[in-house]
């Protein structure tokens, strides 16, 4: 078959059945092109034939014959000129991770021809784009950014912009947008075999045997391997590793995995939560709960499958809480609220699977992981494998996204290494999109039974709080513990409960425990305002007097939404139109020991940190504190930033927003130290007087050398390592706490948010669609406003989707789960979203090294909260359970 | 490179057309491998008119048919319904014929550890698991409701397929009454559609709508199609199909019957929509479906009207 693709012609030799994808991909070796889902969800793998967008995915390869083809990689021009679309996607930051980027670029290239062809150089409304991007979707939530960039691009905003007088806000951006940057799936070494793992199908079960005969037997199988992780070699969920091939190509992988027997002694499962939860101590099976991994490390006691802290962590008063709830309940009060919620579980679904590619040459080991956790990851390799520090290197450029699901060792690395040991030739294992959705990592359900007490003076008098999370097999969830930071001061009992089912084990996913917590605790805030007849802001203005909120309300109050807000809507009309309120809180996270390398010689400077970029920036960040400490933009040539890799530098993970605040400011005290090196040895070498030094260069008697004719001057290099250290303030019991084994530590103060959402209720079909948002956010100083507002939208994305749209789904009976792909995993398109404000406040965290804390997290905590809210102000009907599905609309407003 | 009809319907393996349908169930082990791939066959991508009836070529793409004038201008909720489903990259690949003969998208029948009919297990694993998706008239067997949009849409338009170049039968005989819970269609092995074929048209109202819980891009929760053929403001004919609530997609003669004679006013359609659920016996998760069935009768009669 001939092809044209981005102006060369290829011949291919096809395999039946083969999809234009894999041609594209594995053949012609242009891996801008993403497989993401496979079935047409999500438009990653989107390819121009002959101008028009398809997805590459479900196209036959056959398709390709005789035709004009385009990827991401063929839109430069033979000077080097990006596609305005291109140029647009930097400047707007239409990206994050950017694995979803390709697709997007191509579809909105598609569009971009198509509309100004028919009506120039016009700027097209948001629904239109939405409209013409419908089958693209990025988990990230780069959606605000892809808008404006559509939209400039086709008013011809970028048409004489040349490609290097594009600003853009992160510095990988313009490998992103022309499909240059490597992910891990992207990899390639010479030689290299293909991984499939065989999964327990049963959720409960002894595992009596495996037999490979008839795998070993097929022609290109390279190696088998038992990977049962257990020692009474039982599986505890369905998706368990148990037995692992290593082939020639993935189909002849998938083949001989389907040809491992295993024999299997199946025993009775507690599948379902409600199972799970009616359990009782004579019934439960101890050494399955006995196995569950995770949870804090805090007295706690077994009742049936339900684990509970034997003293609750942050309770405040919590005797006199629990004395005063239960006068409350006892006599009937009047300005007491009880009320139950329920919380969806939903997958975090990063559009990179996971996935590794080991390489062992000799004693040494090369790694490309999509993870989280470089440095961890190091550590935990080099001692299970024996090695020393020159004998491993791991390398993530790019991750296509986490959310938490990479935050931890996941068991198909070690797979893909083991794999590779034992053939002694490279291996590569990329997971599935079942296997991402099912078994890699999702928020846990939960059962929230919450209770608040007012008078009619509208004073907190307690709060009580009992959490039930079904956090599978593992002990999970926090979302009571969380809740309690939001009205510290007041009266609370608060406890959280992990159920052990024999379920696939959650995640920590983005706000874990914050985003379920506030959507209980907010909702019934909100409810006792009503109760009361007071505005819910200031309810919240009276209850949190925390300045660092104050200063959230004052923003918030200014909305105008919310300033023409009335009374609870009884309107009989179809569209119901409701403004909601809730508050967000996160812990501030981060690691002392976090070390920075930087470097400066005559070729530039550098600065160096074992930590990866997910797509929040991080790259970019490290670089700005370089750059900015040099007086520098972090585009100039002379800047130098190494990520991706194993150091020998301690480097924080990517999670519970901890990564700014631990190595922001310790690059610039990095860079600060640098700098006195590079004045004295300028001095020395000049015999200047007087010498010092500042944000423009080398001071002396004679005047001030630039940092960059200094540097040019060096012989040699000089270079320092600072190391964060704890903050002077706040080192209190919580600040001594290493919370998961990484060094991580909790400072002083929360991270906090608040939003105000406008919604429309179409009451007739049941669809709640998201207006507007307005989120104000208390992090203190933030060191890259772009790549944290983009942050920020991301954060709202996916409260919207966990709010609405995302539902995981187990079967009961098997305990498989049902939604295995992006078309019932529905995350949120760019139709979906509304138009969004965020404002950064910048006081309260004065007393942190730096001034400022992360946004990951409180950006996601109150999104669902404040969407329910807003029903409610809609419709006059609360939602209590999530997703706020059509069908909890048609049935909940009658 | 198979070049005609005969050549390709004397093979034995299973048709591929665009591939949308089947490069996914292809992942899923889920078809014949031995494909018969259709490309080659010249004039089925066509759209023709011939004695005032219309023409559509099986191999045409859905981004076609929703494209093209003739078809916009005279059969607007086939129009609409081709631009409506899937995704803009999914209608550029997929073909009409293959729309009305794809696989139902039951998560259980994709799932290659649950139980499915229509994979030729004996029952459905859907019926006491989930089924949030699933139909409002149930008989018994399958719980999926037919995915195909174009199909409920040529319900409407009273369409008929063309059989292997020859033969030629109402579209709801391809589907039956929906009792077969292991075929998503009737058409035997050696069975090609090869045209679409419309009848003249006529002046009408007529739209597509689908109530889904995001914006765009979902499989319908319900979907309809209405034509109305009005005269003054007393509606002469109706039409209505609907989709997403049956094994099979669903004319509803009750309703077009309480519209015919009527003012085509908010209030007629209101009355007749009611109707529309009569017979319904949902499913434990599916009870939601029978206000939205009608609520989505009403919504797509006034925006027929528009």
């Amino acid at each position: 078959m001939k092809t044209t693709i981005n102006q060369k012609e290829y011949e291919f030799d096809l395999q039946p059945n083969a999809a234009a994808v894999d041609v594209i991909r594995d053949q012609a070796g242009l891996t801008g092109t993403k497989f993401v889902c496979g079935a047409g969800a999500c438009g990653a793998c989107t390819v121009l034939v002959e101008g028009n967008p398809m997805c590459s995915c479900l196209l036959p390869a056959s398709r390709l014959d005789g035709k004009r083809v385009t990827t991401i990689e063929g839109h430069q021009t033979a000077e080097g000129e990006l596609h305005p679309v291109q140029k647009a996607f930097m400047a707007h930051d239409g990206l994050q991770c950017g694995y979803c980027t390709p697709g997007f670029v191509n579809a909105g290239i598609a569009f971009y021809e198509t509309w100004t062809k028919a009506n120039g150089n016009t700027k097209p409304s948001r629904d239109t784009i939405a409209a013409a991007l419908a089958g693209n979707l990025c988990r990230c939530g780069a959606y605000q950014g892809i808008y404006a960039a559509l939209q400039a691009a086709c008013e011809g905003a970028f048409d004489n912009v040349p490609t290097s007088e594009v600003v853009s806000h992160r510095v990988e951006a313009i490998e992103k947008v022309t499909g240059r940057a490597k992910y891990t799936t992207d990899q390639v070494v010479a030689g290299m075999g293909y991984a499939k793992v065989v999964r327990s199908i049963y959720p409960f079960a002894k595992v009596k045997s495996i037999d490979f005969s008839k795998a070993e037997a097929v022609a290109g199988v390279w190696t088998t391997l038992d990977v049962l992780d257990d020692d009474e070699r039982t599986v505890r969920f369905v998706g368990t590793p148990v037995a692992a091939v290593a082939a020639v190509d993935a189909k002849t992988a998938e083949h001989a995995a389907s040809l491992i027997e295993i024999e299997y002694e199946v025993y009775d499962a507690v599948v379902s939560f409600k199972q799970s939860r009616a359990a009782t101590e004579a019934n439960a099976e101890k050494s399955f709960r006995e196995k569950a991994k995770g949870g804090l490390p805090v007295p706690s006691k077994w009742n049936g499958n339900t684990r509970s802290y034997r003293l609750s962590l942050t309770s405040n008063k919590g005797f006199r809480a629990g004395r005063t709830m239960r006068r409350a309940r006892a006599s009937g009060d009047d300005f007491l609220i009880d009320k139950n919620f329920y919380a969806g579980s939903h997958a975090h679904t990063p559009l990179e699977p996971h996935g590794a590619l080991a390489h062992w040459q000799g004693d040494k080991l090369t790694l490309y992981a999509s993870t989280q956790r470089i440095q961890q990851l190091s550590d935990s390799a080099k001692k299970r494998y024996g090695l020393s520090d020159s004998q491993i290197s791991i390398i993530c450029d790019h991750v296509g996204g986490g959310f938490g699901a990479k935050g931890n060792d996941y068991p198909e690395i070690w797979i893909a290494i083991d794999l590779a040991k034992k053939s002694q030739k490279p291996i590569r294992l990329i997971l599935d999109r079942g296997e991402v959705i099912a078994y890699s990592g999702h928020r846990e359900e939960t059962e929230l039974e919450v209770g608040i007490l007012s008078n009619q003076n509208a004073d907190f008098k307690a709060m009580g709080m009992e959490v039930y999370n079904n956090g599978g097999h593992a002990i999970d969830g926090n979302a009571a513990t969380i809740a309690a930071t939001f009205y510290p001061a007041w009266p609370q009992l608060v406890n959280d409960h992990a159920v052990v089912t024999h379920q696939p084990p959650a995640k920590a996913f983005r706000g874990p425990g914050g985003i379920n917590g506030a959507f209980a605790l907010e909702s019934v805030v909100d409810e006792m305002a009503y109760k009361l007849d007071i505005d819910p802001l200031e309810l919240r203005r009276k209850w949190d007097t925390h300045p660092q909120d104050q200063q959230l309300f004052d923003y918030l109050e200014e909305v105008p939404a919310w300033q023409v807000r009335d009374r609870v809507k009884v309107d009989k009309g179809r569209y119901k139109r409701g403004v909601g309120l809730a508050m967000g809180h996160w812990v501030h996270l981060y690691m002392p020991g976090a070390e920075v390398r930087v470097t400066a010689g005559q070729d530039g400077l550098s600065v160096e940190s074992g930590i990866q970029d997910i797509g929040q920036g991080s790259r970019t960040l490290l670089g700005t504190a370089l750059a900015e400490a040099f007086g520098m933009s972090v585009d100039d040539p002379l800047i130098k930033i190494k990520t991706g890799r194993e150091t020998d530098l301690a480097s924080p993970q990517t999670g519970g927003s901890r990564v700014s605040s631990s190595v922001y400011p310790t690059a610039q005290d990095a860079a600060r130290q640098v700098q006195a090196q590079i004045a004295s040895a300028l001095s020395t070498k000049q015999g200047l007087q007087n010498v010092s030094h500042g944000p423009d260069g080398v001071i002396h008697s004679g005047g001030t050398v630039s940092w960059r004719d200094a540097i040019s001057q060096l012989d040699g290099e000089v270079q320092s390592v600072a190391t964060r250290g704890r903050d002077a303030k706040g080192i209190g019991l919580t600040g001594m706490l290493d919370l998961d084994g990484t060094g991580l530590y909790m400072g002083l103060g929360p991270s906090t948010s608040a939003q105000i959402t406008e919604v429309e209720v179409d009451t007739r079909l049941g669809k709640v669609r998201v207006l507007r948002t307005w989120s104000a956010v208390a992090a203190g100083r933030i060191f890259l406003e772009e790549a944290a507002r983009s942050q920020m939208y991301g954060g709202v994305t996916m409260g919207i989707g966990y709010a609405l749209y995302e539902d995981r789904q187990i079967d009961p009976a098997t305990g498989h789960t049902v939604t295995l792909n992006l078309e019932d995993c529905r995350i949120p398109g760019i139709g979906d979203m509304p138009e969004m404000e965020v404002v950064f406040m910048p006081e309260g965290f004065d007393h942190v090294t730096g001034g400022g804390v992360g946004i990951g997290e409180v950006s996601m905590v109150p999104v669902a909260a404040s969407i329910a809210n807003a029903v409610y102000h809609a419709t006059g009907w609360r939602p209590t359970r999530l997703p706020i599905r059509p069908s909890d609309v048609i049935e909940g407003v009658r | 490179m198979i070049s005609t009809v005969q050549e390709a319907t004397n093979l034995s393996g299973e048709y591929l057309a665009g591939g949308t349908d089947y490069m996914d169930r292809l992942r899923h082990h889920l078809v014949n491998e031995n494909s018969i791939d259709l490309n080659g066959l010249s004039g089925l991508d066509q759209i023709e008119t011939e004695g005032g009836k219309t023409y559509i070529g099986a191999l045409t793409s859905m981004f076609n048919v929703a494209q093209a004038p003739h078809i916009r201008q005279n059969y607007a909720g086939l129009a609409e319904a081709a631009g409506g489903l899937a995704t803009p990259q999914i209608r550029q690949v997929g073909t009409i014929g293959g729309n009305l003969t794809q696989a139902t998208r039951c998560q259980y029948y994709r799932h290659p550890h649950l139980e499915c009919t229509k994979k030729g297990d004996a029952s459905c694993g859907g019926r006491d698991g989930y089924h949030p998706y699933g139909v409002v008239f149930d008989n018994g067997g399958c719980v999926a409701p037919h995915p195909s949009t174009l199909g409920m849409a040529l319900y409407a338009y009273e369409a008929q397929v063309e059989i292997n170049g020859a033969d030629i039968r109402p579209i709801a005989d391809i589907y039956g009454d929906g009792s077969n819970h292991h075929r998503d269609h009737l058409l035997g092995k050696n069975e090609l559609i090869t045209k679409i074929i419309l009848p003249a048209p006529v002046a009408e109202k007529a739209t597509y709508f689908r109530s889904i819980a995001r914006a765009r891009a979902e499989w319908a929760l319900v979907e309809c199609t209405a034509r109305l053929v009005i005269d003054g403001d007393k509606i002469q004919q109706a039409f209505i199909a609907v989709g997403g609530v049956a094994a099979v997609p669903l004319r509803l003669p009750h309703v077009e019957a309480a519209l015919v004679g009527k003012s085509a006013t908010a209030e007629s359609f209101a009355d007749a929509a009611q109707l529309a659920a009569e017979g319904a016996n949902p499913l434990p998760q599916t009870g939601y479906k029978v206000p939205l069935l009608v609520n989505t009768v009403e919504e797509t009669l006034i925006r027929a009207l528009g």
